[in-house]
Protein backbone atom coordinates (compact mmCIF):
# COMPACT_ATOMS: atom_id res chain seq x y z
CA UNK A 1 0.00 0.00 0.00
CA UNK A 2 2.90 2.31 0.71
CA UNK A 3 4.62 1.70 -2.60
CA UNK A 4 2.19 3.60 -4.88
CA UNK A 5 2.26 6.54 -2.47
CA UNK A 6 6.05 6.54 -2.50
CA UNK A 7 6.14 6.39 -6.28
CA UNK A 8 3.56 9.15 -6.48
CA UNK A 9 5.67 11.27 -4.12
CA UNK A 10 8.77 10.78 -6.25
CA UNK A 11 6.77 11.61 -9.37
CA UNK A 12 5.40 14.78 -7.79
CA UNK A 13 8.90 15.83 -6.79
CA UNK A 14 10.21 15.20 -10.29
CA UNK A 15 7.26 17.16 -11.73
CA UNK A 16 7.85 20.09 -9.39
CA UNK A 17 11.54 20.07 -10.25
CA UNK A 18 10.71 20.12 -13.96
CA UNK A 19 8.18 22.95 -13.54
CA UNK A 20 10.28 25.24 -11.36
CA UNK A 21 13.48 24.38 -13.19
CA UNK A 22 11.88 25.37 -16.49
CA UNK A 23 10.49 28.53 -14.95
CA UNK A 24 13.87 29.62 -13.54
CA UNK A 25 15.72 28.78 -16.71
CA UNK A 26 13.39 30.79 -18.95
CA UNK A 27 13.24 33.71 -16.50
CA UNK A 28 17.04 33.85 -16.46
CA UNK A 29 17.20 33.71 -20.24
CA UNK A 30 14.58 36.48 -20.58
CA UNK A 31 16.35 38.74 -18.09
CA UNK A 32 19.59 38.26 -20.00
CA UNK A 33 18.33 38.57 -23.56
CA UNK A 34 15.15 40.64 -23.53
CA UNK A 35 16.24 43.66 -21.54
CA UNK A 36 18.74 46.34 -22.48
CA UNK A 37 19.43 47.82 -19.06
CA UNK A 38 21.46 50.73 -20.38
CA UNK A 39 18.87 52.01 -22.82
CA UNK A 40 16.28 54.45 -21.43
CA UNK A 41 14.02 53.86 -24.42
CA UNK A 42 13.93 50.10 -24.04
CA UNK A 43 10.41 50.27 -22.62
CA UNK A 44 9.11 51.92 -25.82
CA UNK A 45 10.67 49.17 -27.89
CA UNK A 46 9.22 46.40 -25.69
CA UNK A 47 5.79 47.84 -24.97
CA UNK A 48 4.95 49.65 -28.22
CA UNK A 49 6.89 47.37 -30.57
CA UNK A 50 8.70 50.16 -32.38
CA UNK A 51 10.85 49.31 -35.34
CA UNK A 52 14.40 50.59 -35.67
CA UNK A 53 13.45 53.65 -37.73
CA UNK A 54 10.70 54.68 -35.31
CA UNK A 55 12.97 54.09 -32.35
CA UNK A 56 15.72 56.19 -33.94
CA UNK A 57 13.24 59.03 -34.50
CA UNK A 58 12.00 58.78 -30.91
CA UNK A 59 15.61 58.75 -29.69
CA UNK A 60 16.25 61.97 -31.55
CA UNK A 61 13.24 63.62 -29.88
CA UNK A 62 14.25 62.15 -26.52
CA UNK A 63 17.79 63.49 -26.76
CA UNK A 64 16.42 66.90 -27.70
CA UNK A 65 14.02 66.92 -24.78
CA UNK A 66 16.44 65.83 -22.02
CA UNK A 67 18.30 69.20 -21.71
CA UNK A 68 14.96 71.00 -21.36
CA UNK A 69 13.87 68.48 -18.74
CA UNK A 70 17.11 69.00 -16.79
CA UNK A 71 16.70 72.76 -16.97
CA UNK A 72 13.19 72.57 -15.55
CA UNK A 73 14.36 70.23 -12.80
CA UNK A 74 17.10 72.68 -11.85
CA UNK A 75 14.65 75.58 -11.80
CA UNK A 76 12.14 73.67 -9.66
CA UNK A 77 14.92 72.56 -7.34
CA UNK A 78 16.18 76.15 -6.97
CA UNK A 79 12.66 77.45 -6.18
CA UNK A 80 12.16 74.65 -3.67
CA UNK A 81 15.39 75.49 -1.89
CA UNK A 82 14.32 79.16 -1.73
CA UNK A 83 10.98 78.05 -0.31
CA UNK A 84 12.68 75.89 2.32
CA UNK A 85 14.92 78.80 3.30
CA UNK A 86 11.89 81.05 3.64
CA UNK A 87 10.03 78.50 5.75
CA UNK A 88 12.85 78.10 8.28
CA UNK A 89 13.50 81.86 8.43
CA UNK A 90 12.09 83.41 11.61
CA UNK A 91 11.03 86.51 9.71
CA UNK A 92 9.09 84.83 6.93
CA UNK A 93 6.00 86.70 5.85
CA UNK A 94 3.02 84.62 4.72
CA UNK A 95 2.74 86.68 1.55
CA UNK A 96 6.37 85.95 0.59
CA UNK A 97 5.92 82.22 1.23
CA UNK A 98 2.73 82.24 -0.85
CA UNK A 99 4.53 84.03 -3.65
CA UNK A 100 7.30 81.42 -3.58
CA UNK A 101 4.75 78.59 -3.64
CA UNK A 102 3.17 80.14 -6.71
CA UNK A 103 6.59 80.35 -8.35
CA UNK A 104 7.30 76.67 -7.61
CA UNK A 105 3.88 75.74 -8.96
CA UNK A 106 4.34 77.84 -12.08
CA UNK A 107 7.71 76.30 -12.95
CA UNK A 108 6.29 72.83 -12.25
CA UNK A 109 3.33 73.54 -14.52
CA UNK A 110 5.68 74.77 -17.27
CA UNK A 111 7.69 71.57 -16.82
CA UNK A 112 4.56 69.44 -17.11
CA UNK A 113 3.42 71.35 -20.19
CA UNK A 114 6.81 70.76 -21.85
CA UNK A 115 6.64 67.12 -20.86
CA UNK A 116 3.17 66.71 -22.35
CA UNK A 117 4.35 68.40 -25.54
CA UNK A 118 7.22 65.94 -25.73
CA UNK A 119 4.86 62.99 -25.21
CA UNK A 120 2.63 64.28 -28.01
CA UNK A 121 5.60 64.56 -30.36
CA UNK A 122 6.76 61.04 -29.49
CA UNK A 123 3.26 59.63 -29.95
CA UNK A 124 3.11 61.10 -33.45
CA UNK A 125 6.21 59.16 -34.44
CA UNK A 126 4.57 55.88 -33.44
CA UNK A 127 1.90 54.00 -35.39
CA UNK A 128 -1.44 55.75 -34.60
CA UNK A 129 -2.86 53.08 -32.33
CA UNK A 130 0.37 52.65 -30.36
CA UNK A 131 0.85 56.41 -30.22
CA UNK A 132 -2.58 56.88 -28.69
CA UNK A 133 -1.90 54.15 -26.15
CA UNK A 134 1.48 55.71 -25.30
CA UNK A 135 -0.06 59.14 -24.79
CA UNK A 136 -2.82 57.84 -22.51
CA UNK A 137 -0.33 55.77 -20.53
CA UNK A 138 2.14 58.64 -20.11
CA UNK A 139 -0.58 61.05 -19.03
CA UNK A 140 -1.79 58.50 -16.50
CA UNK A 141 1.73 57.88 -15.20
CA UNK A 142 2.90 61.48 -15.02
CA UNK A 143 -0.23 63.50 -14.29
CA UNK A 144 -2.53 60.95 -12.71
CA UNK A 145 -0.65 60.49 -9.44
CA UNK A 146 -2.25 63.33 -7.50
CA UNK A 147 -5.51 63.22 -9.37
CA UNK A 148 -6.93 60.47 -7.20
CA UNK A 149 -5.95 62.17 -3.96
CA UNK A 150 -7.43 65.47 -5.11
CA UNK A 151 -10.60 63.74 -6.23
CA UNK A 152 -11.06 62.11 -2.84
CA UNK A 153 -10.52 65.45 -1.15
CA UNK A 154 -12.96 67.40 -3.30
CA UNK A 155 -16.45 68.14 -1.88
CA UNK A 156 -18.03 66.18 -4.73
CA UNK A 157 -16.41 62.99 -3.50
CA UNK A 158 -18.57 60.54 -1.58
CA UNK A 159 -15.96 60.12 1.14
CA UNK A 160 -14.00 63.36 1.42
CA UNK A 161 -12.06 62.06 4.47
CA UNK A 162 -12.43 65.01 6.78
CA UNK A 163 -13.02 67.87 4.33
CA UNK A 164 -16.70 68.63 5.00
CA UNK B 1 -35.45 -66.62 14.25
CA UNK B 2 -32.41 -68.82 14.57
CA UNK B 3 -29.79 -69.14 17.23
CA UNK B 4 -27.25 -67.46 15.03
CA UNK B 5 -29.43 -64.36 14.79
CA UNK B 6 -29.70 -64.15 18.56
CA UNK B 7 -25.95 -64.22 18.93
CA UNK B 8 -25.59 -61.35 16.45
CA UNK B 9 -28.09 -59.19 18.24
CA UNK B 10 -26.36 -59.73 21.52
CA UNK B 11 -23.01 -58.89 19.94
CA UNK B 12 -24.41 -55.60 18.49
CA UNK B 13 -25.77 -54.56 21.83
CA UNK B 14 -22.43 -55.15 23.51
CA UNK B 15 -20.56 -53.41 20.74
CA UNK B 16 -22.85 -50.40 20.97
CA UNK B 17 -22.42 -50.14 24.68
CA UNK B 18 -18.67 -50.54 24.35
CA UNK B 19 -18.53 -47.89 21.68
CA UNK B 20 -20.56 -45.50 23.75
CA UNK B 21 -18.23 -46.01 26.66
CA UNK B 22 -15.11 -45.76 24.55
CA UNK B 23 -16.21 -42.59 22.68
CA UNK B 24 -13.99 -39.81 23.86
CA UNK B 25 -15.88 -36.92 25.34
CA UNK B 26 -15.29 -33.78 23.36
CA UNK B 27 -13.62 -31.49 25.84
CA UNK B 28 -13.94 -27.89 24.63
CA UNK B 29 -11.29 -25.51 25.76
CA UNK B 30 -12.34 -23.04 28.43
CA UNK B 31 -14.23 -19.94 27.14
CA UNK B 32 -14.36 -21.55 23.74
CA UNK B 33 -17.51 -19.76 22.58
CA UNK B 34 -16.25 -16.37 23.70
CA UNK B 35 -12.99 -16.78 21.88
CA UNK B 36 -14.82 -17.82 18.71
CA UNK B 37 -16.91 -14.63 18.82
CA UNK B 38 -13.83 -12.58 19.53
CA UNK B 39 -12.10 -13.98 16.48
CA UNK B 40 -15.11 -13.31 14.31
CA UNK B 41 -15.31 -9.70 15.48
CA UNK B 42 -11.57 -9.27 14.95
CA UNK B 43 -11.87 -10.48 11.39
CA UNK B 44 -14.73 -8.07 10.77
CA UNK B 45 -12.80 -5.13 12.17
CA UNK B 46 -9.49 -5.92 10.49
CA UNK B 47 -8.56 -3.58 7.61
CA UNK B 48 -8.86 -5.01 4.18
CA UNK B 49 -5.39 -5.68 2.91
CA UNK B 50 -6.03 -3.91 -0.41
CA UNK B 51 -8.70 -1.28 0.04
CA UNK B 52 -10.54 -0.46 -3.14
CA UNK B 53 -10.10 3.32 -2.48
CA UNK B 54 -6.37 3.06 -3.18
CA UNK B 55 -6.78 0.76 -6.10
CA UNK B 56 -7.24 3.65 -8.50
CA UNK B 57 -4.05 5.25 -7.15
CA UNK B 58 -2.07 2.15 -7.83
CA UNK B 59 -3.56 1.87 -11.29
CA UNK B 60 -2.70 5.49 -12.07
CA UNK B 61 0.82 5.32 -10.73
CA UNK B 62 1.40 2.19 -12.74
CA UNK B 63 0.04 3.91 -15.84
CA UNK B 64 2.04 7.09 -15.23
CA UNK B 65 5.17 5.08 -14.73
CA UNK B 66 5.03 3.89 -18.31
CA UNK B 67 7.97 5.65 -19.99
CA UNK B 68 5.85 7.44 -22.57
CA UNK B 69 3.47 8.87 -19.98
CA UNK B 70 6.25 9.79 -17.55
CA UNK B 71 8.24 11.60 -20.24
CA UNK B 72 5.17 13.35 -21.62
CA UNK B 73 4.19 14.50 -18.13
CA UNK B 74 7.65 15.84 -17.38
CA UNK B 75 7.84 17.58 -20.75
CA UNK B 76 4.43 19.15 -20.18
CA UNK B 77 5.46 20.46 -16.76
CA UNK B 78 8.74 21.76 -18.17
CA UNK B 79 6.90 23.67 -20.89
CA UNK B 80 4.30 24.99 -18.44
CA UNK B 81 7.08 26.16 -16.12
CA UNK B 82 8.91 27.81 -19.00
CA UNK B 83 5.75 29.58 -20.07
CA UNK B 84 5.02 30.98 -16.63
CA UNK B 85 8.68 31.94 -16.30
CA UNK B 86 8.51 33.78 -19.61
CA UNK B 87 5.33 35.65 -18.73
CA UNK B 88 6.47 36.72 -15.27
CA UNK B 89 9.94 37.62 -16.46
CA UNK B 90 8.64 39.59 -19.44
CA UNK B 91 6.39 41.59 -17.10
CA UNK B 92 9.27 42.28 -14.76
CA UNK B 93 11.58 43.34 -17.57
CA UNK B 94 8.89 45.70 -18.90
CA UNK B 95 8.26 47.14 -15.45
CA UNK B 96 11.95 47.89 -14.94
CA UNK B 97 12.23 49.38 -18.41
CA UNK B 98 9.18 51.57 -17.76
CA UNK B 99 10.68 52.86 -14.52
CA UNK B 100 13.92 53.66 -16.33
CA UNK B 101 12.07 55.58 -19.05
CA UNK B 102 10.01 57.50 -16.52
CA UNK B 103 13.07 58.43 -14.49
CA UNK B 104 14.56 59.85 -17.69
CA UNK B 105 11.60 61.85 -19.02
CA UNK B 106 9.62 62.61 -15.88
CA UNK B 107 11.87 62.23 -12.82
CA UNK B 108 9.60 64.37 -10.63
CA UNK B 109 6.72 61.93 -10.98
CA UNK B 110 8.58 59.08 -9.33
CA UNK B 111 8.63 60.61 -5.83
Amino acid sequence: MRRPLLILGVMLLAGAAAFFGGQRLVAYWCAKHMARPTDDLDWLRLEFRLNDAELAHVRQLHDGYLPKCREFCERIDARNRELQALLVSPTNAPATVEQKLIEVGTVRAQCQAAMLQHFREVSQVMPPEQGQRYLVEMQRLTLGFHEQIERTMSPAATDPHGHR
Amino acid sequence: MTMNDDTHEMGDERLRSLLLEARPASQLPPRFQESVWRRLEKEDAAPITKPPSLGWLQRWTERLLLPRFALAGLALLLVAGGLTGFISSADMVKQQAQERYLSAVAPNTLH
